[in-house]
């Protein structure tokens, strides 16, 4: 954590009430090299207003017993000053038990998130890619630790938890696309629907077997879009299927089948049509 | 009672805002140290914490 701090031309100071030589002791076995201020007597502490008056009454909740040397104890927590020495962020705690860990508290306050010190799980992806990581690799009893989260979504792509907005469709580049589907040129999954002003709509469906269309036989279809054989011919994965375009330039396939199909959920990227495909 | 009564940490001690006050202790090394001087025009991190002893 001092390298950290260091790094960023960041000082640091512990105040406790403990004497010269317990402070001098600790800091010996622990290599600490940076001042652990001695407040004897819990002068300076009393003077901020930090002693917790109810350190007894804390102990019970945590089954501590009472000891003689547990008093004049200060709230657990850091002051955060800037180069004025102006309080920024103070952070507190109820009891000496709970605290942060020392990345958490870099992070909290200084906007420095450590990436890489602990073991993380991933889902990899182009178009999107998630990681999770612990703030330490190490935890000690009544210790808040957090978690980070990243998402990273490839740029000129949003995400809808559904339903889609209207003038958008859905779905490119499905998991296991050809080479030729790798960017926004190709276009939609499988059959989604979505409610649009309590209609239910369905966007462009495609076969199991041929679950991508590129942006040209897109094209193709919406150009023959009167022919219903010109749609089949351009778009063989689709079985019955009658293009029509709706007034926002978004493509839109009605099914004709008697049974509907259960609609898939709406998962995955869901990008602007009318900016790709009728480029 | 199993919880913690909460406490209303912007009350207590100094607020946010506000310089910290003066504070002159000595180290572990018995040397006298001035925060605010020690600082040197830095930001700094102020921990209190419970005894280094338990």
């Amino acid at each position: 954590m001092l390298p950290d701090l260091e790094a960023n031309g960041i000082a640091l100071f512990a105040i406790s009430y403990d004497s010269v030589e317990i402070l001098r002791g600790f800091a010996d076995k622990h290599d600490i090299r940076f001042p652990l201020l001695s407040d004897e007597g819990s002068r300076v502490i009393r003077q901020l207003g930090l002693i917790n008056e109810r350190v007894q009454e804390d102990h019970a909740v945590y089954g501590i017993k009472p000891n003689p040397r547990h008093v004049d104890l200060p709230y657990p927590g850091v002051f955060v000053l800037d180069e004025d020495g102006i309080i920024v962020h103070k952070r507190f705690h109820e009891s000496y038990r709970e605290r942060d860990t020392g990345a958490a508290l870099i992070a909290q306050t200084l906007g420095v998130v450590e990436t890489a010190s602990t073991s993380s799980v991933g889902a990899p992806g182009e178009l999107v890619s998630v990681r999770a990581w612990l703030d330490s690799s190490t935890y000690s009893f009544f210790q808040r630790m957090h978690v980070n989260i990243e998402i990273f979504i490839s740029p000129g792509f949003s995400f809808y938890a559904g339903p889609t907005p209207g003038g958008h469709g859905a779905a490119l580049r499905p998991r296991g696309a050809p080479e030729w589907c790798r960017d926004r040129r190709c276009a939609l999954g499988r059959e989604q629907s979505y409610e649009d002003g309590g209609a239910r709509r369905r966007i462009l469906s495609a076969r199991g077997d041929r679950p991508w269309i590129s942006a040209a036989d897109l094209r193709r279809a919406t150009r023959r879009r009167r022919s219903h054989r010109g749609a089949r011919r351009a778009l063989p994965g689709l079985r019955s299927a009658r293009p029509s375009t709706t007034g926002l330039g978004q493509t839109e396939f009605a099914r004709t089948r008697s049974r509907p199909r259960r609609p898939h959920a709406t998962r995955g990227v869901v990008q602007d049509l009318a900016s790709v495909d009728h480029a | 009672m199993t919880q913690l009564r909460p406490r209303d940490f912007d009350k207590i001690g100094p607020r946010e805002g506000e310089r910290l006050p003066d504070v002159r202790l000595s180290d572990q090394s018995g040397a006298t140290v001035d925060l605010h001087t020690a600082r040197a025009g830095r930001k700094a991190l102020v921990i209190f914490h419970r005894s280094a002893e338990w």
